[in-house]
């Protein structure tokens, strides 16, 4: 039950990167890998900042902030001074690096003691259950602070797709979305595309540097090699989620991309329970990734021609 | 919402599956299980070890808590308040049996369970007739139906035969005891008689505390007491190094019938191995778990003996007195100038009964963390530990990959192991982080555990975490590095600035370095790509030699330093082990199958009950020296012949 528990906190944590690369790949059709430093930029400055007794609201909040910055900086390279939008993102993910050092001082922050979001989940958690240390949950003893951390980061995805979902459906949101579409077409309608990719990097990599922020508040530590090898999962988490719903409707999107990033960490965590070798669990978790993405079409095709078979 | 559906179905799958295979975590809700409690009067080393023996008797008998039983442990800590508010809750009725630990445990509930509520067996009494609790001292089966127990009278008879041994010519014993005690009454009227036929004369002086138990003692040897004898009396053996001081002044030795009191000065002890009269007790609960009505189980007095000998104390008393060899072959544990011996039988009762579940994560796949894990495995064979009938382990590797470490220690917690065994320091932070104190986590493969956040100092650490630490032996090397280059001012060396074990390393090297007047280059390297190009800077910044850290990108990476350094006939010192094979001219490497073996001899302390919080961390110091002849003749580098017969390995082709 722990390792579930464990498995979907991750997911709905790591969901927030799946939005942020969403944003990017997917609405922008902005190839930004910047986003690897910047889970790395946003743990970094959350943990700095904590360990020095600031608030975890405080402390995410201004993690967030530099995420957008570094986005941002993505977004200048690209638009003002024309660099390759890949190498924009090459550029500032580098940069990263040596920022992260500095940000943190060291290579590695450990949090065990500083007050964070999941100490205060932890404490409200324990509050609304009158002090238990655990939980009888069907049969199985659930620790309420997992419970509590596991539902705190449930609502900070919720609450995030659904501000992401009404934000893409003002008239800044549509914008935003047509010019990932046809930035032609907005140009002649008299917005700067230039501005919009601006902005929207800018909102993907604060998402992402919030995922970033959680996860470190939640492992109890950050560490600068966090970030490598994120984004291929975040992709991956989106990829799975558009063949989930099938569709390219925005709010089917962002429920599919929290879905996607939720399954892939529940896969994941079979593969951990089921003991498989460890030198094969890279192996497994692709296999696991390619039976995800081709299923629904399998589905579909099922249901093709039994509908088929009744017609005939 | 229909689109949504396939998602949270595969969603609903997966996670029922996870949920399937943590099936046998899955505790009954409700009351089938058994609630089974043990009550203990206070936190004491022999009530600790019977308490312990209970719960690996019923474990044996497969009642084991949250699978077949719920457990609960309370202790009163010595008051006499919270002793009767615990009996009040036990048999409140949400109980089925009760386990008790000392007399008044006994006597607490067996007042409170009456109308018997609950079943109730008890140990680690002395004489339980005496406890007034409805016992007959003449009848086993004559006792309340719901209660029963074993009676574990002190070996007086023994001991005072015993002394009589050690001493033939023995006349006289004193003895100070606590009226008011039940048990020491006993203790003394079986002594009165016991010397009797011994014909010993027993002197008595009777007390009412603690405080009073020197100057009784003292005014005993005064009336001629030969020795002083302490019986199962609470009071007297709280304040046993009053007895042992007093006997001190007069020259005459002290023996008792009560475990633990020759570390204090006492000659010996007969007394109740309580650990097995706690198994005794265990083995009991769980036949009437299984059904035995405790009405027919008769209350017998059982003395699993243990003999405790201590050499000191024959050194300067009047009397010769001896310790015949039979006895002492006999003895469970000698203590002597050089500490106490434990005799290996006696250790091995104390191997953990219950098969151990052992969890051993590591980050990555390196020769260094094989070896490591060779020499965990080793060393758990050496503190007599055999997987399979002792303890089951399970590998885990992230393959180098930061977001499973955190997966792999969940699904390692999800198996209900007793410890964690981690190597490295991102595998030691997440373990500390998900564990929460809750499960044992030894650490290896970490260079400095205090960054890392298990503790403020080698001993004030975490309460569930300690382990051992390894740091390079910077100092022993730079010795090496002056004596092969007696003009050396200058060593270079690349790190990695992400791997927090190489800033730390670079630290303690660049210190070291100041202290022997030697000046270190360091250069920064983020990939393994920068690495020849980096280390061709390095020579540039005219380094003598290159004195490279360890760390896992540098050991991935080292042929490219070898060989940048060769071209330039620069020597290179390194750190671990493989890299002398791979053009380093000197390697003193820390021993990585020995920290290994370190690691597991701790874990083993940890599984037979010690406390890891009291287990300072471990910094293991023993090196080995490797030496490339061939590498060093290249590069024009004189190596003395008397450090080449240091080596443990020379390479000459």
């Amino acid at each position: 039950m722990s390792l579930l528990i464990g498995a979907l906190t991750i997911g709905f944590i790591l969901s927030l990167l799946a939005l942020g690369v969403l944003i990017s790949f997917r609405i922008f059709a902005f190839p930004d890998i910047t986003a690897e430093g910047s889970i790395t930029l946003g743990a970094a400055v959350a943990a700095i900042l904590l360990v020095n007794a600031w608030s975890p609201l405080a402390a995410t909040t201004i993690a967030v902030l530099a995420g957008m910055t570094s986005g941002a900086a993505t977004g200048v390279l690209h638009t003002r001074f024309r660099i390759n939008g890949l190498l924009a993102g090459i550029l500032v993910m580098t940069a990263l690096y040596s920022i992260n050092l500095h940000v943190m001082g060291r290579s590695n922050i450990p949090l065990l003691k500083a007050t964070t979001f999941v100490t205060r989940a932890e404490e409200a958690g324990s509050f609304l259950l009158g002090g238990r240390e655990s939980l009888n949950l069907f049969g199985w003893d659930v620790s309420t602070r997992d419970l509590s951390v596991l539902l705190f980061s449930l609502a900070v995805a919720l609450l995030v797709g659904a501000v992401l979902y009404v934000f893409f459906r003002t008239d800044l949101g549509t914008a935003m979305r047509a010019t990932g579409d046809n930035s032609q077409m907005i140009r002649a309608m008299g917005v700067s595309d230039g501005n919009m990719i601006v902005l929207g990097l800018a909102v993907s990599n604060g998402l992402v540097a919030l995922a970033g922020a959680l996860l470190a508040q939640y492992q109890g530590f950050s560490d600068v090699q966090m970030g490598i090898g994120m984004l291929v999962w975040g992709l991956a988490s989106v990829i799975i989620g558009e063949a989930l719903v099938g569709v390219r409707q925005l709010g089917y999107t962002v429920t599919g991309a929290v879905m996607g990033s939720v399954l892939f960490r529940l896969l994941v965590a079979i593969a951990l329970r089921w003991g498989l070798d460890p030198n094969d669990l890279k192996l497994i978790t692709a296999l696991f990734v390619f039976v995800a993405l081709i299923l629904p079409g399998l589905l579909a095709k099922v249901k093709m021609s039994k509908a088929g078979a009744a017609h005939a | 919402m229909r689109r949504l559906w396939l998602g949270l179905f595969l969603i609903a799958a997966t996670s029922s599956v996870l949920l399937i295979s943590d099936w046998s975590q899955r505790k009954a809700a409700g009351g089938d299980l058994p609630h089974v409690a043990i009550f203990q009067h206070a936190s004491q080393g022999i009530l600790d070890e019977g308490v312990r023996g209970m719960i690996d008797a019923l474990a044996e008998q497969g009642f084991i808590d949250q699978k077949t039983i719920r457990l609960r442990k309370f202790n009163a800590e010595n008051d006499v308040a919270t002793a009767n508010a615990i009996a009040k809750e036990l048999t409140s009725g949400q109980f089925d049996l009760v386990l008790t630990a000392t007399t008044i445990s006994l006597q607490t509930l067996a007042n409170a369970n009456r109308s018997g509520v609950v079943s109730h067996i008890f140990g680690l009494v002395s004489d339980p007739a005496g406890a007034g609790v409805g016992i007959s001292r003449t009848d086993p089966l004559d006792h309340p139906k719901h209660l029963a127990g074993i009676g574990t009278m002190q070996p007086v008879r023994e001991t005072f035969q015993l002394a009589r041994r050690m001493y033939p010519g023995l006349k006289t014993v004193g003895v100070a005891w606590n009226a008011a005690e039940s048990n020491s009454r006993a203790n003394v009227m079986l002594a009165r008689e016991v010397c009797k036929e011994l014909g010993i004369g027993l002197l008595e002086a009777t007390i009412e505390n603690s405080s009073g138990v020197f100057e009784a003692s003292g005014s005993l040897i005064s009336r001629g007491a030969e020795a002083l004898w302490v019986g199962g009396d609470v009071a007297v053996i709280v304040a046993i190094d009053s007895v042992v001081t007093a006997a001190k002044h007069g020259r005459v030795p002290v023996f008792t019938s009560v475990p633990g009191n020759v570390e204090r000065g006492a000659i010996f002890d007969v007394g109740a191995n309580y650990y097995q009269v706690g198994r005794l007790t265990g083995a009991l609960a769980a036949q009437v778990l299984q059904g035995t009505d405790p009405a027919a189980i008769p209350i017998r007095n059982i003395v699993p003996e243990k003999l405790l000998l201590n050499k000191t104390a024959l050194i300067g008393l009047k009397s010769s007195w001896q310790i015949p060899e039979d006895v002492l072959e006999s003895a469970d544990a000698i203590t002597d100038e050089t500490g106490t011996h434990t005799r290996a039988p006696a250790q091995a009762g104390t191997t953990p009964v219950r098969k151990a579940n052992l969890q051993l994560i590591e980050l990555n796949n390196i020769v260094d963390v094989e070896e490591t894990e060779q020499g965990v495995l080793q060393g758990l064979k050496e503190a007599n530990l055999v997987e399979g009938r002792d303890y089951e382990m399970k590998i885990r590797n992230a393959q180098g990959d930061m977001a499973t470490v955190n997966s792999l220690v969940d699904a390692a917690l999800a198996e209900d192991p007793d410890m964690l065994i981690t190597m490295s320091t991102p595998v030691l932070q997440a373990a500390m982080q998900r564990a929460q104190g809750k499960v044992p986590i030894v650490f290896t493969y970490v260079a400095s555990a205090i960054m890392a956040g298990a503790g403020t100092t080698n001993e004030v650490h975490l309460p569930n975490v300690t382990g051992v630490t390894m740091i390079a032996a910077y100092e022993e090397m730079l010795r090496i590095v002056r004596r092969c280059l007696p003009g050396v001012r200058r060593v270079g060396t690349l790190f990695v600035p992400s791997e927090v074990n190489m800033t730390f390393n670079r630290q303690e090297l660049e210190s070291a370095a100041k202290t022997a007047g030697i000046e270190v280059v360091a250069l920064g390297v983020a990939t393994s790509s920068e690495v020849p190009d980096t280390a061709l800077a390095l020579i540039g910044r005219r380094v003598d030699a290159l004195c490279q850290i360890p760390g896992n990108l540098t050991a991935a990476s080292f042929g490219g330093i070898a060989r940048a350094a060769h071209r330039a006939r620069i020597p290179v010192f390194a750190f671990q082990m493989e890299q002398a094979k791979e053009g380093a001219s000197v390697v003193l490497s820390r021993d990585y199958f020995d920290v290994g073996r370190e690691a597991a001899a701790i874990a083993a302390r940890i599984l037979r009950g010690e406390n890891p919080a009291s287990i300072p961390f471990l910094s293991i110091s023993k090196t080995k020296l490797v030496i490339n002849v061939k590498a060093a003749r290249e590069v024009g580098l004189a190596i003395p012949p008397e450090l080449i017969s240091k080596a443990v390995q020379v390479i000459r082709e």
